[in-house]
């Protein structure tokens, strides 16, 4: 349970990390969606919907437990899964873009293989942590 | 596994984040135009595949300054005859006979890119519209063969930058 534990507290710093970077510019952030030319036309909504989606689910995977555990650990593998799917897309019809999945911080490097397989593993993390939950925090932490 | 509960708590809490979002949209003065937004990047142009049209219409680029034509046919075709100016850029082109080619076709607003056929055009149009985001690119329908046909301009012998025509 430890594995699933160090997990869920990784994902959830990724998530905050993430989602406070694109939070400080949406603009950005929402020309980084619009490039990946998949569905460019909600690019805005996402930009500003994203953010605080991967914050409160960040939030709650390191708050809740019990019953809400599973449904913050199910709502980072949507979010996971969604990046990949963006990401995969974009790298198999060589769309050369910045993947700015950590906003500002994405740097300007075009997505590669490395990105795709990063993604998987983030997106296989957050399955993980959501079948084999852990109890929200051992009694040593306590 | 998916119970319902599970998934009502789900859809609150990816609605919270997404309704907190719209929230601090609303707040923020800086905020983004959501109906209006249009991206400021390179990207912006290439937001549309390259366009087929007709060897009449592509015809009356010839008079626009703006205007560069890439024949993408083998060199053989080429020597043979090609549209007048066109530069050679074969899909296969590599080393410096892409790079000059690319260079040259670069600096163009808008390209017309023709092959043998459509089919064989689009594979190169594609990549030059992601290589120049701010360019239009069309591809000649048809190919060299409709425009040979419509009985349009044409020009022969071997591509200047092409080393195999040496």
């Amino acid at each position: 349970m430890i594995i699933s534990l160090i997990a869920r507290l990784g994902i959830a710093a990724l998530l905050l990390y993430a989602g406070a970077l694109k939070l400080l510019d949406p603009t950005a952030f929402a020309t980084d969606i619009a490039n990946y030319h998949f569905f460019p036309a909600l690019a805005p909504w996402l930009a500003v919907c994203l953010p605080t989606t991967e914050l409160v689910v960040g939030i709650a995977l390191l708050v809740t437990r019990n019953t809400w555990l599973p449904a913050a650990s199910l709502a980072a593998t949507v979010l996971f899964s969604t990046f990949t799917i963006a990401v995969a897309q974009a790298y198999f019809r060589h769309i050369n873009v910045s993947c700015g999945c950590f906003g500002s911080d994405s740097g300007s490097d075009a997505i590669s293989l490395a990105t795709v397989v990063r993604n998987i593993g983030l997106t296989a993390l957050a399955v993980f942590s959501w079948v084999r939950p852990s109890r929200p925090y051992p009694s040593s932490f306590h | 596994m998916f119970s319902l509960s599970l998934l009502w708590r789900l859809a609150l809490l990816l609605g919270s984040g997404a309704g907190l979002g719209l929230l601090v949209h609303a707040v923020r003065p800086d905020g983004l135009s959501l109906r209006e937004f249009s991206t400021p990047t390179s990207c912006e142009g290439s937001s549309s595949t390259p366009v087929e049209i007709d060897a009449t219409t592509a015809a009356g680029f010839c008079a626009r300054t703006d205007v560069l034509i890439a024949d993408t046919r083998s060199s053989e075709h080429y020597a043979e005859g090609h549209i007048a100016d066109a530069v050679h850029l074969p899909c296969d082109a590599q080393g410096q006979v892409a790079s000059e080619a690319l260079k040259k076709l670069g600096q163009a607003q808008t390209l017309l890119v023709y092959g043998e056929s459509s089919e064989q055009a689009s594979h190169v149009a594609a990549s030059l519209h992601q290589r120049f985001a701010h360019t239009s690119v069309f591809i000649l329908k048809g190919g060299f063969e409709a425009w040979m046909h419509a009985g349009l301009a044409c020009a022969s012998g071997p591509c200047d930058e092409c080393q195999e025509h040496k």
